[in-house]
């Protein structure tokens, strides 16, 4: 029953060490977690040319994020990303709990680049945005990367000030929760 | 913290499938169709831990991989994500008569109702098939486990549609030729193979179901 050639199962419920942490196969990138109903949702976001839009928090819902497309997830990653390849999101509301997952890629070859970037919460002006070449060993680069554009557009105000309407742009925060100063977890409870 | 950004249309204005799982969306996948960059089937199920229950075809809750050290078995289980990973042999019992070989990883997800034998959603993902890239409808001996027959439809180059056609195709052919199903080692000759389609079965192919 584990044959290591075979044996790829994500549980939703993973043990709690496991927080934060993705999976890999051989085409996808895969995250899972069960959230306690009464904390704040893990509301789905996407930047479309109309603006933000904000995908409902259903009891079971599934939602495909087009590859080239900006989202966001409240309280999980404190910016907006665009990967080349599409990421399905699956919610699923069970008495214990909500279960999440969120599946990355398709086609070996597909996940090329993915970017960073922030936008005014205020009039949607773009703040920043990194962009990054993935590729074979981008998974790995693209977490280090995450990290040092986190922590620069943490550390510079004039980076977080919107140059069209003055509006100074709440901390950002990391994917992994267990990377947050006090101050990341105090943005992470508030976006 | 966007709500003044926020997209004031209403949301099936802006995205009619933002929601895969609404019945509305689900019926257009109840088969198999492209999404973007994957291929998606979308089933309603009754799933709980000991099975994951068809309408039609009954506890199609386990499944089998070829691998090197022969068939490794399966059970879905609620609430999880199984991978069967690009070129494995795989066979659903009762669900389709072959071993489905792809170049693709399928992802199976099984999302439970939250209340007890209401149907849930399972879930097929999978890559789209580029290029050279092909699916296959094969038959394992079931007493050694030799290759009989091998069907190859070249889905990357002809599309998914190709994926029906060349099942058809593969399982007439191999239940209408009994050296094909017949052991070239060990001389067992196996039962008739079945499509995915449960109301395509003649009735040998409904037996067929019934037993593997």
């Amino acid at each position: 029953m584990t044959d290591p050639v075979l044996h790829y199962l994500f549980q939703f419920a993973r043990d709690e060490s496991q927080r934060g942490q993705w999976g890999r196969t051989v085409d996808y990138f895969v995250w899972t977690d069960l959230r306690p109903r009464d904390e704040a949702p893990l509301t789905l976001w996407e930047l479309v040319p109309e603006g933000a839009l904000r995908i409902p928090d259903t009891d079971a819902t599934m939602h495909i994020v087009r590859g080239g497309r900006p989202h966001h997830v409240e309280h999980l990653f404190g910016y907006w990303r665009v990967c080349d390849a599409d990421i399905v999101s699956v919610r699923n509301v069970q008495p214990e709990g909500v279960y999440h997952a969120l599946i990355l890629g398709g086609c070996p070859g597909a996940y090329n680049n993915d970017a960073i970037l922030w936008i005014c919460p205020k009039c949607a002006q773009q703040l920043a945005r990194f962009d990054l070449a993935t590729g074979p060993k981008g998974w790995d680069r693209f977490w280090q990367e995450e990290q040092r554009r986190v922590q620069d557009f943490n550390a510079d105000a004039k980076l977080r000030t919107c140059k069209g309407c003055g509006f100074v742009h709440p901390l950002a925060f990391r994917f992994d929760p267990a990377q947050d100063t006090d101050a990341e977890r105090a943005a992470r409870r508030a976006w | 913290m966007f709500a003044e950004i926020m997209v004031k249309e209403p949301l099936e204005k802006i995205a009619d499938d933002w929601d895969f799982l609404d019945e509305k969306i689900l019926k257009h996948y109840s088969t198999f169709k492209g999404a973007g960059g994957n291929i998606l089937g979308l089933r309603r199920r009754v799933i709980s831990r000991d099975a994951v229950t068809d309408p039609k075809k009954g506890n199609i809750g386990l499944s089998l991989e070829l691998g090197p050290k022969g068939i490794v078995p399966f059970r879905h289980m609620p609430l999880s994500i199984r991978v069967t990973t690009a070129g494995t042999p795989h066979h659903v019992p009762h669900n389709f008569g072959y071993w489905h070989i792809n170049d693709k990883d399928e992802l199976y997800l099984q999302l439970p109702a939250a209340v007890p034998g209401e149907p849930g959603h399972a879930i097929v993902i999978m890559g789209s098939p580029r290029e050279n890239e092909t699916d296959s409808f094969a038959w394992y001996c079931e007493k050694c486990l030799t290759l009989l027959y091998d069907h190859v439809v070249e889905t990357g180059r002809l599309g998914f549609d190709g994926f029906w056609k060349g099942e058809a195709t593969a399982v007439r052919t191999y239940n209408t030729d009994v050296r094909l199903r017949t052991c070239p080692e060990c001389n067992h000759v196996n039962r008739l193979g079945y499509c995915w389609n449960s109301a395509k079965d003649s009735p040998e192919e409904a037996a067929a179901r019934a037993q593997w």
